[in-house]
């Protein structure tokens, strides 16, 4: 593959990619951690490490503390709907089958994606709306593949989101 | 045995999908005042409006076994670093095509899963896989 083609995207393509990978190693994590953890009990452990994590990150950008209170609230409203998604999930998971709950759930991305389009300028090219498509179906198709719908299991990665 | 025609999962699952799409909607928006650092931030602060409740919820009791507790804090703080990738992703990025692209990340499981544990995966999982990166090319490729 000709990798200057990939250039012109690579402000937000190469972070994307950092992002899909990390999520992809530690998604097994929480998985083998539920044995040995109540769900909820690791909500409140995610939220608590990720607070250092998160302090950590403020120290290394030093001199750079930011505030504005509209960007403030928002950004606590994005922690406030992951955490929650979180808890929606495992009461899902709970009161019904893991495929379907994990298959309707999964697909955040058509729900964020018609909030760009009605909120933000933020076109989507042709291409880009096939690849979005193909993308969510990539998903639900592994979802499908993955378990019996009939069977309830241990619930999935508790990542945030 | 709980089963699909049990209709009672169906608004939390609702629930988590819609508020999940919110999660990775709005920082598009708070990034046109803050840098993903400070929203990291701050998003960490509105994880615990909602775990402080859960907390109250526990009687404030946590199971606590030093081995696995280390590894939920390993597993946080990938996380945390991750959706700070994912955040200057969506600084330069559209959000449909850098939300879809973020989470394909299950794929990625399953192509691990088959290199290094050499687990199977069935034909559908390989249609699954196969779609996705057509996906990721139809979404980097520019125009």
């Amino acid at each position: 593959m000709d990798i200057s083609i990939l250039s012109s995207n690579a402000a937000w393509f190469l972070p994307a990619l950092v992002a899909l990978f990390v999520w992809g190693l530690t998604a097994f994590l929480p998985k083998l951690l539920l044995r040995s953890m109540q769900p909820l009990h690791m909500i409140v452990y995610n939220c608590l490490f990720f607070f250092l994590t998160a302090c950590g990150v403020q120290i290394a950008f030093r001199g750079q503390f930011e505030f504005d209170m509209t960007g403030v609230l928002l950004a606590m409203a994005t922690g406030a709907c992951g955490t929650l998604g979180q808890v929606f999930y495992l009461i899902a998971l709970q009161r019904g089958p893991l495929t379907y709950a994990s298959m309707i759930s999964s697909l955040y991305p058509a729900v964020a994606t018609v909030l760009a389009l009605v909120f933000l300028p933020d076109p989507l090219t042709l291409r880009q709306g096939l690849g979005v498509t193909l993308g969510l179906a990539s998903i639900i198709t592994l979802v499908l593949a993955s378990d019996n719908p009939a069977q309830t299991k241990m619930p999935e990665a508790v990542n945030d989101r | 045995m709980i089963t699909a025609s049990d209709k009672r999962w169906i608004v939390p699952a609702i629930g988590a999908m819609l508020v999940w799409g919110f999660w990775a909607f709005l920082p598009k928006i708070a990034l046109n005042t803050l840098q993903p650092h400070s929203i990291i931030f701050y998003e960490s602060l509105g994880n615990f409006c909602v775990s402080l409740p859960v907390l109250f919820y526990l009687r404030f009791r946590l199971q606590f076994q030093a081995k696995i507790v280390a590894l939920v804090g390993m597993s946080s703080a990938l996380t945390a670093l991750a959706i700070l990738a994912y955040f200057i992703a969506l600084h330069n990025g559209p959000v449909a095509v850098v939300v879809t692209m973020t989470a394909m990340y299950p794929v990625l499981c399953l192509v691990l899963a088959r290199i290094f544990l050499k687990e199977k995966l069935n034909r559908t999982q390989f249609a699954a896989i196969a779609m996705s990166v057509v996906a990721l090319l139809l979404l980097v490729w520019p125009a």
